[in-house]
């Protein structure tokens, strides 16, 4: 059997790196640092926990978030044990702009995925309408105890 | 609402992990409470099993065994947005 070779630049990503954030700014480490922290706006992260979820290597996050902290969108608040923790600038006027965006991107994305949802139980109500003889209100009943049953 | 636990929402609704996509609860559970206080981490624990309704929890077969995976509850989905 011939096997499958991916190319290198086409592979999808894994699920991890799949974002909102980054469904808008592009995929980089940059981002990836950004949206974990404007995830937890409001409150002060070590870079432990940002390295264990968005599994990018140490010295990478290290370097970007001294960038960060260069252009002051990202800002060191106290030390907790042996770590260092980071917040976002609330006071940094690119840092607000983002935090808009991303909570109308959020927001969005839940609409969507909840309006698809119910177009489902639709076009379950209307397939069933035209081979059967049942009103359409027992079909929509029907439909939506079989899909919460699912 | 506990802080860290809307944080948590906030994490798993970025990062879509709802509908058939989840998440090992240890992982998320301990990248939460790190850079807590003993007496901070009770709090979180308590206000997760608090809302466990918020979150559907499932045992996966894994290299090691079995561990807890957690992904949000579709059916609360319409709720999170008011979620602050």
């Amino acid at each position: 059997m011939a096997h499958k070779s991916k190319r290198k630049g086409t592979s999808e990503l894994p699920e991890y790196r799949i974002n909102v954030f980054c469904n808008l700014y592009g995929d980089s480490i940059r981002n990836q640092i950004l949206c974990y922290f404007l995830e937890c706006y409001g409150s002060d992260e070590p870079l432990a926990s940002v390295i264990e979820l968005t599994k990018i290597s140490k010295p990478a996050v290290y370097k970007q978030v001294a960038l960060l902290v260069e252009q002051d969108i990202i800002v060191p608040t106290r030390k907790f044990r042996n770590m260092q923790l980071y917040t976002l600038n609330k006071n940094n006027s690119s840092v607000i702009l983002l935090k808009k965006q991303f909570d109308e991107a959020l927001n969005s994305e839940i609409k969507k995925y909840i309006s698809d949802n119910n177009s489902s139980v639709e076009s379950v109500v209307k397939e069933l309408a035209k081979e059967e003889k049942l009103s359409k209100i027992q079909l929509k009943r029907l439909a939506t105890t079989v899909l919460n049953a699912l | 609402m506990n802080s860290q636990l809307t944080k948590l929402v906030e994490y798993m609704k970025s990062h879509k992990i709802y509908g058939a996509k989840h998440i090992p609860e240890e992982l998320i559970i301990n990248s939460r409470t790190r850079h807590l206080s003993k007496s901070e981490r009770k709090e979180f624990l308590d206000a997760y099993h608090d809302h466990e309704f918020l979150f559907h929890k499932l045992k996966k077969r894994t290299g090691r065994g079995s561990e807890w995976h957690i992904s949000l509850n579709v059916k609360e989905l319409a709720n999170f947005q008011n979620i602050e």
